[in-house]
Protein backbone atom coordinates (compact mmCIF):
# COMPACT_ATOMS: atom_id res chain seq x y z
CA UNK A 1 0.00 0.00 0.00
CA UNK A 2 2.97 1.94 0.39
CA UNK A 3 3.83 2.05 -2.72
CA UNK A 4 0.69 2.90 -4.43
CA UNK A 5 0.61 5.87 -1.97
CA UNK A 6 3.74 6.92 -3.02
CA UNK A 7 2.95 6.18 -6.67
CA UNK A 8 -0.17 8.41 -6.74
CA UNK A 9 1.42 11.31 -4.35
CA UNK A 10 4.75 11.47 -7.12
CA UNK A 11 2.09 11.82 -9.61
CA UNK A 12 0.19 14.29 -7.80
CA UNK A 13 3.63 16.62 -7.39
CA UNK A 14 5.42 15.73 -10.64
CA UNK A 15 2.74 17.65 -12.43
CA UNK A 16 3.74 20.69 -10.54
CA UNK A 17 7.39 20.51 -10.55
CA UNK A 18 8.47 19.23 -13.64
CA UNK A 19 7.19 21.94 -15.54
CA UNK A 20 9.19 24.21 -13.34
CA UNK A 21 12.77 22.19 -13.73
CA UNK A 22 12.05 22.27 -17.82
CA UNK A 23 12.12 25.63 -17.42
CA UNK A 24 14.81 26.63 -15.57
CA UNK A 25 17.14 23.88 -17.70
CA UNK A 26 16.07 25.86 -20.85
CA UNK A 27 16.84 29.26 -19.71
CA UNK A 28 20.11 28.22 -18.14
CA UNK A 29 20.89 27.41 -21.58
CA UNK A 30 19.07 30.57 -23.35
CA UNK A 31 21.66 31.78 -20.62
CA UNK A 32 24.72 30.44 -21.81
CA UNK A 33 24.00 31.56 -25.23
CA UNK A 34 22.92 35.11 -24.64
CA UNK A 35 26.01 35.40 -22.68
CA UNK A 36 28.90 33.86 -25.36
CA UNK A 37 31.40 35.46 -26.43
CA UNK A 38 29.83 35.19 -30.19
CA UNK A 39 26.67 37.56 -28.65
CA UNK A 40 29.27 39.78 -27.11
CA UNK A 41 30.46 40.18 -30.31
CA UNK A 42 27.22 40.83 -32.38
CA UNK A 43 26.23 43.54 -29.30
CA UNK A 44 29.54 45.22 -29.05
CA UNK A 45 28.77 46.35 -33.08
CA UNK A 46 25.26 46.80 -32.10
CA UNK A 47 26.16 49.28 -29.61
CA UNK A 48 28.48 51.09 -31.87
CA UNK A 49 25.47 51.65 -34.18
CA UNK A 50 23.45 52.60 -31.27
CA UNK A 51 20.86 48.86 -31.60
CA UNK A 52 21.85 47.31 -28.90
CA UNK A 53 19.51 47.71 -26.40
CA UNK A 54 16.85 45.15 -27.03
CA UNK A 55 19.22 42.35 -26.82
CA UNK A 56 20.68 43.80 -23.47
CA UNK A 57 17.87 43.83 -22.29
CA UNK A 58 16.43 40.18 -23.10
CA UNK A 59 20.36 39.41 -21.87
CA UNK A 60 19.21 41.47 -18.28
CA UNK A 61 15.99 39.83 -17.93
CA UNK A 62 16.38 36.31 -18.81
CA UNK A 63 19.36 36.36 -16.19
CA UNK A 64 16.59 37.65 -14.32
CA UNK A 65 13.87 35.44 -14.69
CA UNK A 66 17.04 32.40 -14.23
CA UNK A 67 17.24 33.60 -10.34
CA UNK A 68 13.76 34.37 -9.71
CA UNK A 69 13.21 30.97 -10.87
CA UNK A 70 15.82 29.37 -8.48
CA UNK A 71 14.18 30.63 -5.63
CA UNK A 72 10.38 29.82 -6.65
CA UNK A 73 11.46 26.44 -6.82
CA UNK A 74 13.16 26.22 -3.28
CA UNK A 75 9.61 28.21 -2.24
CA UNK A 76 7.67 25.43 -4.24
CA UNK A 77 9.01 22.43 -2.97
CA UNK A 78 8.45 23.71 0.86
CA UNK A 79 5.01 25.38 -0.23
CA UNK A 80 3.67 21.78 -1.66
CA UNK A 81 5.33 19.75 1.36
CA UNK A 82 2.68 21.67 3.82
CA UNK A 83 0.41 22.12 0.84
CA UNK A 84 0.28 18.63 -0.03
CA UNK A 85 -0.22 17.45 3.78
CA UNK A 86 -2.53 20.28 4.93
CA UNK A 87 -5.28 19.97 1.95
CA UNK A 88 -4.23 16.42 0.77
CA UNK A 89 -4.68 14.95 4.24
CA UNK A 90 -6.23 17.32 6.88
CA UNK A 91 -8.91 19.06 4.12
CA UNK A 92 -11.43 17.97 1.75
CA UNK A 93 -9.01 15.51 0.25
CA UNK A 94 -8.47 14.18 3.54
CA UNK A 95 -12.30 12.27 3.12
CA UNK A 96 -10.48 10.17 0.51
CA UNK A 97 -7.45 9.55 1.88
CA UNK A 98 -8.59 8.65 5.37
CA UNK A 99 -11.01 6.26 3.96
CA UNK A 100 -8.80 4.01 1.78
CA UNK A 101 -7.55 0.85 3.77
CA UNK A 102 -4.19 2.26 4.79
CA UNK A 103 -2.48 3.02 8.25
CA UNK A 104 -2.22 6.52 9.03
CA UNK A 105 2.09 6.65 9.06
CA UNK A 106 1.73 5.02 5.65
CA UNK A 107 0.58 8.43 4.60
CA UNK A 108 2.97 10.53 6.47
CA UNK A 109 5.67 7.77 5.22
CA UNK A 110 4.55 8.18 1.76
CA UNK A 111 4.56 12.06 1.45
CA UNK A 112 7.54 12.44 3.68
CA UNK A 113 9.57 10.24 1.03
CA UNK A 114 7.87 12.06 -2.30
CA UNK A 115 8.68 15.10 -0.12
CA UNK A 116 12.04 14.81 0.30
CA UNK A 117 12.92 13.45 -2.90
CA UNK A 118 11.82 16.76 -4.28
CA UNK A 119 13.47 18.71 -1.72
CA UNK A 120 16.96 16.89 -3.39
CA UNK A 121 15.97 16.84 -6.74
CA UNK A 122 15.30 20.65 -6.82
CA UNK A 123 18.72 20.85 -5.37
CA UNK A 124 20.42 18.52 -8.19
CA UNK A 125 18.30 20.26 -11.19
CA UNK A 126 19.67 23.61 -9.92
CA UNK A 127 23.31 22.55 -9.25
CA UNK A 128 22.76 21.09 -13.36
CA UNK A 129 21.17 24.40 -14.49
CA UNK A 130 23.88 26.25 -12.97
CA UNK A 131 26.89 23.93 -14.34
CA UNK A 132 24.95 24.50 -17.76
CA UNK A 133 24.87 28.26 -17.54
CA UNK A 134 28.84 28.16 -16.55
CA UNK A 135 29.88 25.22 -18.24
CA UNK A 136 29.31 22.87 -20.97
CA UNK A 137 27.85 19.19 -20.61
CA UNK A 138 31.44 18.05 -21.95
CA UNK A 139 32.68 20.01 -18.53
CA UNK A 140 29.77 18.40 -16.54
CA UNK A 141 30.66 14.94 -17.44
CA UNK A 142 34.67 16.15 -17.10
CA UNK A 143 33.93 17.32 -13.21
CA UNK A 144 32.13 14.58 -11.86
CA UNK A 145 34.75 12.41 -13.48
CA UNK A 146 37.05 13.95 -11.49
CA UNK A 147 35.56 13.23 -8.05
CA UNK A 148 36.26 9.97 -7.44
CA UNK A 149 39.92 11.20 -8.14
CA UNK A 150 40.01 14.03 -5.86
CA UNK A 151 38.65 11.99 -2.81
CA UNK A 152 41.59 9.53 -3.48
CA UNK A 153 44.77 9.62 -1.80
CA UNK A 154 47.62 7.80 -2.01
CA UNK A 155 46.69 6.33 1.51
CA UNK A 156 44.43 3.74 1.31
CA UNK A 157 43.12 4.24 4.68
CA UNK A 158 42.60 7.62 4.46
CA UNK A 159 40.60 7.14 0.90
CA UNK A 160 38.62 4.67 3.05
CA UNK A 161 37.74 7.66 5.67
CA UNK A 162 36.96 10.47 2.99
CA UNK A 163 34.36 8.29 1.13
CA UNK A 164 32.69 7.09 5.12
CA UNK A 165 32.89 10.92 6.00
CA UNK A 166 31.16 11.92 2.64
CA UNK A 167 28.84 9.07 3.30
CA UNK A 168 28.25 10.05 6.90
CA UNK A 169 27.79 14.04 5.69
CA UNK A 170 25.21 12.62 3.31
CA UNK A 171 23.11 10.33 5.81
CA UNK A 172 23.05 13.77 8.05
CA UNK A 173 21.83 15.60 5.86
CA UNK A 174 19.21 12.91 4.57
CA UNK A 175 18.06 13.00 8.12
CA UNK A 176 17.92 16.17 8.78
CA UNK A 177 16.04 16.76 5.81
CA UNK A 178 13.32 14.23 7.48
CA UNK A 179 13.30 16.12 10.44
CA UNK A 180 12.45 19.49 8.83
CA UNK A 181 9.13 17.38 7.17
CA UNK A 182 8.46 15.42 10.06
CA UNK A 183 8.84 18.63 12.16
CA UNK A 184 6.02 20.52 9.54
CA UNK A 185 4.15 17.32 9.92
CA UNK A 186 3.67 17.39 13.50
CA UNK A 187 3.17 20.91 13.58
CA UNK A 188 0.10 21.15 11.07
CA UNK A 189 -1.07 17.73 12.59
CA UNK A 190 -1.16 19.49 16.22
CA UNK A 191 -2.63 22.48 14.98
CA UNK A 192 -5.83 20.39 13.27
CA UNK A 193 -6.58 19.90 16.79
CA UNK A 194 -8.04 23.38 17.25
CA UNK A 195 -11.66 23.78 16.20
CA UNK A 196 -10.38 26.85 14.41
CA UNK A 197 -7.26 28.86 13.52
CA UNK A 198 -6.08 25.67 12.54
CA UNK A 199 -3.06 27.38 10.55
CA UNK A 200 -2.14 29.66 13.49
CA UNK A 201 -2.37 26.50 15.96
CA UNK A 202 0.08 24.64 13.11
CA UNK A 203 2.48 27.68 13.19
CA UNK A 204 2.52 28.28 17.36
CA UNK A 205 2.73 24.23 17.40
CA UNK A 206 5.90 24.40 15.08
CA UNK A 207 7.88 27.50 17.11
CA UNK A 208 6.90 25.78 20.12
CA UNK A 209 8.02 22.19 18.98
CA UNK A 210 11.66 23.86 17.31
CA UNK A 211 12.02 25.49 20.83
CA UNK A 212 11.73 22.47 22.97
CA UNK A 213 13.91 20.01 20.33
CA UNK A 214 16.33 23.34 20.55
CA UNK A 215 16.48 23.55 24.35
CA UNK A 216 16.61 19.33 24.89
CA UNK A 217 19.39 19.05 22.31
CA UNK A 218 21.49 22.07 23.93
CA UNK A 219 20.94 20.23 27.69
CA UNK A 220 22.04 17.11 26.12
CA UNK A 221 24.85 18.87 24.35
CA UNK A 222 25.95 20.08 27.76
CA UNK A 223 25.38 17.08 29.47
CA UNK A 224 27.88 15.49 27.33
CA UNK A 225 30.40 17.86 27.31
CA UNK A 226 30.39 18.26 30.68
CA UNK A 227 30.22 14.27 31.07
CA UNK A 228 33.43 13.74 28.97
CA UNK A 229 35.60 16.77 30.71
CA UNK A 230 35.67 14.43 33.70
CA UNK A 231 36.62 11.54 32.06
CA UNK A 232 40.43 11.47 32.25
CA UNK A 233 41.77 9.85 28.76
CA UNK A 234 45.36 8.30 28.78
CA UNK A 235 47.65 10.70 27.16
CA UNK A 236 47.54 10.58 23.67
CA UNK A 237 44.40 8.39 23.57
CA UNK A 238 42.51 11.23 21.87
CA UNK A 239 44.88 12.12 19.18
CA UNK A 240 45.45 8.51 18.06
CA UNK A 241 41.88 8.23 18.04
CA UNK A 242 41.09 11.48 16.55
CA UNK A 243 39.55 9.88 13.17
CA UNK A 244 37.38 7.69 14.82
CA UNK A 245 36.07 10.20 17.12
CA UNK A 246 35.18 12.04 14.39
CA UNK A 247 33.23 9.68 12.65
CA UNK A 248 31.46 8.57 15.97
CA UNK A 249 30.66 12.11 16.59
CA UNK A 250 28.84 12.27 13.28
CA UNK A 251 26.78 9.02 14.14
CA UNK A 252 25.56 10.46 17.61
CA UNK A 253 24.41 13.39 15.74
CA UNK A 254 23.00 11.29 13.18
CA UNK A 255 21.26 9.35 15.91
CA UNK A 256 20.26 12.15 17.69
CA UNK A 257 18.66 13.75 14.87
CA UNK A 258 16.95 10.66 13.73
CA UNK A 259 15.24 10.23 17.29
CA UNK A 260 14.21 13.74 16.86
CA UNK A 261 12.40 13.05 13.79
CA UNK A 262 11.09 9.84 15.44
CA UNK A 263 9.65 12.19 18.00
CA UNK A 264 7.39 13.79 15.31
CA UNK A 265 6.66 10.85 13.29
CA UNK A 266 4.95 9.21 16.24
CA UNK A 267 3.50 12.43 17.33
CA UNK A 268 2.06 13.08 14.27
CA UNK A 269 1.00 8.85 13.66
CA UNK A 270 -1.03 8.82 17.06
CA UNK A 271 -2.68 11.64 16.84
CA UNK A 272 -4.14 11.12 13.35
CA UNK A 273 -5.15 7.43 14.29
CA UNK A 274 -6.39 8.70 17.63
CA UNK A 275 -7.73 12.34 17.11
CA UNK A 276 -8.32 12.68 14.03
CA UNK A 277 -11.08 15.49 13.26
CA UNK A 278 -12.01 16.41 9.77
CA UNK A 279 -14.51 18.96 10.49
CA UNK B 1 -24.23 -11.98 13.18
CA UNK B 2 -22.94 -9.08 14.06
CA UNK B 3 -24.59 -5.56 13.22
CA UNK B 4 -23.00 -4.36 10.25
CA UNK B 5 -23.10 -0.91 12.11
CA UNK B 6 -23.47 -0.57 16.29
CA UNK B 7 -23.50 2.63 17.95
CA UNK B 8 -23.12 2.13 21.97
CA UNK B 9 -23.88 5.40 23.61
CA UNK B 10 -21.95 7.21 21.27
CA UNK B 11 -21.04 10.91 22.01
CA UNK B 12 -19.11 13.51 19.85
CA UNK B 13 -18.46 17.23 21.31
CA UNK B 14 -16.96 19.91 19.03
CA UNK B 15 -15.74 22.15 21.71
CA UNK B 16 -18.78 23.07 23.81
CA UNK B 17 -21.49 22.33 21.43
CA UNK B 18 -22.69 18.61 21.74
CA UNK B 19 -23.05 17.28 17.77
CA UNK B 20 -24.16 13.76 19.40
CA UNK B 21 -25.22 12.80 22.75
CA UNK B 22 -25.94 9.18 23.52
CA UNK B 23 -26.54 7.67 20.59
CA UNK B 24 -27.69 3.87 20.42
CA UNK B 25 -28.36 2.16 16.87
CA UNK B 26 -28.07 -1.05 14.90
CA UNK B 27 -28.28 -1.14 11.98
CA UNK B 28 -28.58 -4.83 10.62
CA UNK B 29 -27.47 -6.06 6.82
CA UNK B 30 -29.61 -6.32 4.17
CA UNK B 31 -31.63 -2.91 4.68
CA UNK B 32 -31.57 0.63 3.30
CA UNK B 33 -31.93 2.86 6.15
CA UNK B 34 -32.69 6.54 6.09
CA UNK B 35 -30.78 8.76 8.35
CA UNK B 36 -33.33 11.86 8.15
CA UNK B 37 -33.00 14.84 10.08
CA UNK B 38 -32.96 18.94 9.71
CA UNK B 39 -29.85 20.46 9.20
CA UNK B 40 -27.29 20.74 11.77
CA UNK B 41 -28.95 17.20 13.44
CA UNK B 42 -25.79 15.08 13.49
CA UNK B 43 -26.05 13.07 10.42
CA UNK B 44 -23.23 14.01 9.28
CA UNK B 45 -21.07 13.00 11.98
CA UNK B 46 -22.83 10.21 13.03
CA UNK B 47 -21.55 9.27 9.64
CA UNK B 48 -18.29 10.67 9.97
CA UNK B 49 -17.81 8.65 12.96
CA UNK B 50 -18.34 5.35 11.23
CA UNK B 51 -15.94 6.28 8.46
CA UNK B 52 -13.22 6.92 11.29
CA UNK B 53 -12.74 10.70 10.02
CA UNK B 54 -13.93 11.77 13.80
CA UNK B 55 -12.95 10.17 16.82
CA UNK B 56 -15.86 9.73 19.39
CA UNK B 57 -16.28 12.03 22.08
CA UNK B 58 -17.61 9.28 23.78
CA UNK B 59 -18.99 5.83 23.57
CA UNK B 60 -18.38 3.30 21.15
CA UNK B 61 -18.75 3.10 16.79
CA UNK B 62 -18.21 -0.45 15.40
CA UNK B 63 -18.54 -1.57 11.86
CA UNK B 64 -19.01 -5.47 11.84
CA UNK B 65 -18.26 -5.73 15.41
CA UNK B 66 -14.54 -3.46 15.21
CA UNK B 67 -13.85 -0.12 15.96
CA UNK B 68 -12.95 2.10 12.46
CA UNK B 69 -9.95 0.78 11.46
CA UNK B 70 -7.80 -0.59 8.05
CA UNK B 71 -9.99 -3.44 8.08
CA UNK B 72 -13.32 -1.44 8.20
CA UNK B 73 -12.38 0.73 5.77
CA UNK B 74 -11.94 -2.33 3.00
CA UNK B 75 -15.89 -3.01 4.35
CA UNK B 76 -17.33 0.48 4.46
CA UNK B 77 -18.16 2.34 0.64
CA UNK B 78 -18.50 6.32 1.54
CA UNK B 79 -19.95 8.67 -0.11
CA UNK B 80 -18.72 12.44 1.52
CA UNK B 81 -21.01 15.51 1.24
CA UNK B 82 -18.74 17.10 -0.67
CA UNK B 83 -16.09 16.70 -3.14
CA UNK B 84 -13.38 14.73 -2.47
CA UNK B 85 -11.46 14.10 -5.36
CA UNK B 86 -8.51 16.04 -6.71
CA UNK B 87 -9.82 18.37 -9.55
CA UNK B 88 -6.50 18.07 -11.61
CA UNK B 89 -7.76 14.32 -11.96
CA UNK B 90 -9.18 12.76 -14.82
CA UNK B 91 -11.86 10.27 -14.21
CA UNK B 92 -9.84 7.94 -15.81
CA UNK B 93 -6.84 8.06 -12.96
CA UNK B 94 -9.79 7.78 -9.99
CA UNK B 95 -10.81 5.13 -11.24
CA UNK B 96 -7.21 3.51 -11.16
CA UNK B 97 -6.94 4.94 -7.75
CA UNK B 98 -10.01 3.19 -6.54
CA UNK B 99 -8.94 -0.13 -8.15
CA UNK B 100 -5.61 -0.11 -6.88
CA UNK B 101 -6.69 0.51 -2.77
CA UNK B 102 -10.15 -1.10 -2.75
CA UNK B 103 -10.09 -5.16 -3.81
CA UNK B 104 -13.58 -4.72 -3.59
CA UNK B 105 -14.14 -1.89 -6.72
CA UNK B 106 -15.64 -3.42 -10.18
CA UNK B 107 -14.40 -1.25 -12.75
CA UNK B 108 -15.92 -2.61 -15.72
CA UNK B 109 -19.21 -1.94 -13.47
CA UNK B 110 -18.03 1.80 -12.90
CA UNK B 111 -17.24 2.42 -16.28
CA UNK B 112 -20.84 0.92 -17.30
CA UNK B 113 -22.61 3.16 -14.98
CA UNK B 114 -20.02 6.15 -16.39
CA UNK B 115 -20.89 5.33 -20.41
CA UNK B 116 -24.98 5.27 -19.27
CA UNK B 117 -24.56 8.56 -17.94
CA UNK B 118 -22.74 9.82 -20.39
CA UNK B 119 -19.83 10.92 -18.37
CA UNK B 120 -16.26 10.31 -20.40
CA UNK B 121 -13.97 8.32 -18.50
CA UNK B 122 -11.15 10.92 -20.11
CA UNK B 123 -12.28 14.07 -18.88
CA UNK B 124 -10.69 15.61 -15.90
CA UNK B 125 -13.03 16.64 -13.09
CA UNK B 126 -12.08 20.38 -13.08
CA UNK B 127 -13.76 20.97 -16.37
CA UNK B 128 -17.30 18.75 -15.18
CA UNK B 129 -20.22 20.74 -13.69
CA UNK B 130 -20.78 20.18 -9.51
CA UNK B 131 -23.89 17.55 -10.55
CA UNK B 132 -21.41 15.56 -12.69
CA UNK B 133 -18.55 15.70 -10.56
CA UNK B 134 -21.56 13.99 -7.84
CA UNK B 135 -22.22 11.59 -10.14
CA UNK B 136 -18.53 10.29 -10.38
CA UNK B 137 -18.14 10.27 -6.63
CA UNK B 138 -21.38 8.62 -6.16
CA UNK B 139 -20.47 6.02 -9.20
CA UNK B 140 -17.00 5.30 -7.79
CA UNK B 141 -18.66 4.39 -4.39
CA UNK B 142 -21.43 2.45 -6.27
CA UNK B 143 -18.87 0.04 -7.48
CA UNK B 144 -17.32 -1.64 -4.71
CA UNK B 145 -19.20 -4.12 -3.28
CA UNK B 146 -18.55 -3.26 -0.19
CA UNK B 147 -20.45 -4.01 3.41
CA UNK B 148 -22.28 -0.75 4.26
CA UNK B 149 -22.39 1.66 2.11
CA UNK B 150 -22.76 5.18 3.99
CA UNK B 151 -24.03 7.88 1.54
CA UNK B 152 -24.43 11.61 2.96
CA UNK B 153 -26.49 13.57 0.49
CA UNK B 154 -26.18 11.50 -2.43
CA UNK B 155 -28.67 13.21 -4.63
CA UNK B 156 -28.71 16.75 -2.93
CA UNK B 157 -27.14 18.04 -6.27
CA UNK B 158 -28.80 16.74 -8.90
CA UNK B 159 -31.82 16.65 -11.13
CA UNK B 160 -34.53 14.93 -10.64
CA UNK B 161 -34.35 12.25 -13.52
CA UNK B 162 -30.60 11.99 -12.32
CA UNK B 163 -31.67 11.25 -8.88
CA UNK B 164 -34.03 8.47 -9.65
CA UNK B 165 -31.00 7.28 -11.77
CA UNK B 166 -29.38 7.23 -8.53
CA UNK B 167 -31.65 5.69 -6.51
CA UNK B 168 -32.41 2.59 -8.75
CA UNK B 169 -28.47 2.34 -8.84
CA UNK B 170 -28.26 2.65 -4.87
CA UNK B 171 -30.99 -0.21 -5.17
CA UNK B 172 -29.62 -1.98 -7.82
CA UNK B 173 -26.05 -2.37 -6.76
CA UNK B 174 -25.89 -3.55 -3.32
CA UNK B 175 -25.98 -7.31 -1.95
CA UNK B 176 -28.14 -8.63 0.88
CA UNK B 177 -25.33 -9.15 2.75
CA UNK B 178 -25.08 -5.43 2.42
CA UNK B 179 -26.94 -2.49 3.99
CA UNK B 180 -27.26 1.15 2.86
CA UNK B 181 -27.47 4.08 5.23
CA UNK B 182 -28.15 7.15 3.25
CA UNK B 183 -28.30 10.64 5.18
CA UNK B 184 -31.05 13.18 3.72
CA UNK B 185 -33.40 15.29 3.57
CA UNK B 186 -35.12 15.14 0.92
CA UNK B 187 -37.20 12.58 2.04
CA UNK B 188 -40.53 12.18 -0.34
CA UNK B 189 -37.72 10.94 -3.13
CA UNK B 190 -35.71 8.37 -0.96
CA UNK B 191 -38.59 7.00 0.91
CA UNK B 192 -39.58 4.66 -1.65
CA UNK B 193 -36.26 2.70 -1.76
CA UNK B 194 -36.10 2.73 2.28
CA UNK B 195 -36.41 -0.26 4.90
CA UNK B 196 -35.79 1.59 8.07
CA UNK B 197 -35.71 5.15 9.24
CA UNK B 198 -33.56 6.94 11.85
CA UNK B 199 -34.20 10.29 13.06
CA UNK B 200 -32.19 12.39 14.37
CA UNK B 201 -32.88 15.76 16.26
CA UNK B 202 -29.96 17.38 17.84
CA UNK B 203 -27.94 14.84 18.24
CA UNK B 204 -30.18 12.42 19.32
CA UNK B 205 -32.21 9.35 18.05
CA UNK B 206 -35.74 11.05 17.82
CA UNK B 207 -37.04 7.43 16.41
CA UNK B 208 -36.33 4.71 14.81
CA UNK B 209 -38.72 2.38 12.65
CA UNK B 210 -39.04 0.12 9.88
CA UNK B 211 -41.10 2.08 7.39
CA UNK B 212 -43.82 -0.60 7.08
CA UNK B 213 -44.57 0.22 10.56
CA UNK B 214 -44.44 3.99 10.44
CA UNK B 215 -46.91 3.19 7.43
CA UNK B 216 -49.49 0.50 9.14
CA UNK B 217 -49.50 1.78 12.98
CA UNK B 218 -49.26 5.36 12.05
CA UNK B 219 -50.85 5.42 8.69
CA UNK B 220 -49.04 8.10 7.32
CA UNK B 221 -45.93 8.29 4.73
CA UNK B 222 -42.34 9.11 6.46
CA UNK B 223 -42.29 12.51 4.86
CA UNK B 224 -45.36 13.11 6.25
CA UNK B 225 -44.00 11.96 9.96
CA UNK B 226 -41.27 13.68 9.57
CA UNK B 227 -42.86 17.06 9.00
CA UNK B 228 -44.96 16.88 12.23
CA UNK B 229 -42.03 15.25 14.47
CA UNK B 230 -39.40 18.01 13.29
CA UNK B 231 -42.14 20.73 12.76
CA UNK B 232 -41.00 24.34 13.38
Amino acid sequence: MLKKLMKYELRATARIFLPFFGALLVLSVLNRIFYSSRVDRMLDTLRQNDKGLPIEIVRILSAVIFVFLICAIFALTVIVMIQRYYKNLLGDEGYLMFTLPVKPWQLITSKMVISGMWLIVSGIVTVLACLLLAAGIEDIVHIFMEIPGALKTADSTQTFHNFLALFEVGILLLVCLCDFILLTYAAITVGQLWSSHKLLGAFGAFLALNTAFQIVTAFVTWAAGTTLDHIDFPGRWANDHAIALIHSGLWVVILWCALLGAVCFILSNQLLQKRLNLE
Amino acid sequence: MEPILECRVLGKRYGSKQALASVDLKVERGRIVGLLGPNGSGKTTLIKLATGLLSPSAGQILIDGKAPGVETKELVSYLPDRPYLGDWMKVNDIIDLFADFYRNFDRVKALEMLARLSINPADRLKTMSKGTKEKVQLILVMSRSASLYLLDEPIGGVDPATRDYILSTIIGNYSEEAAVVISTHLIADVERVLDDVVFIENGRIALSSSVDAIREERGMSVDALFREVFKC
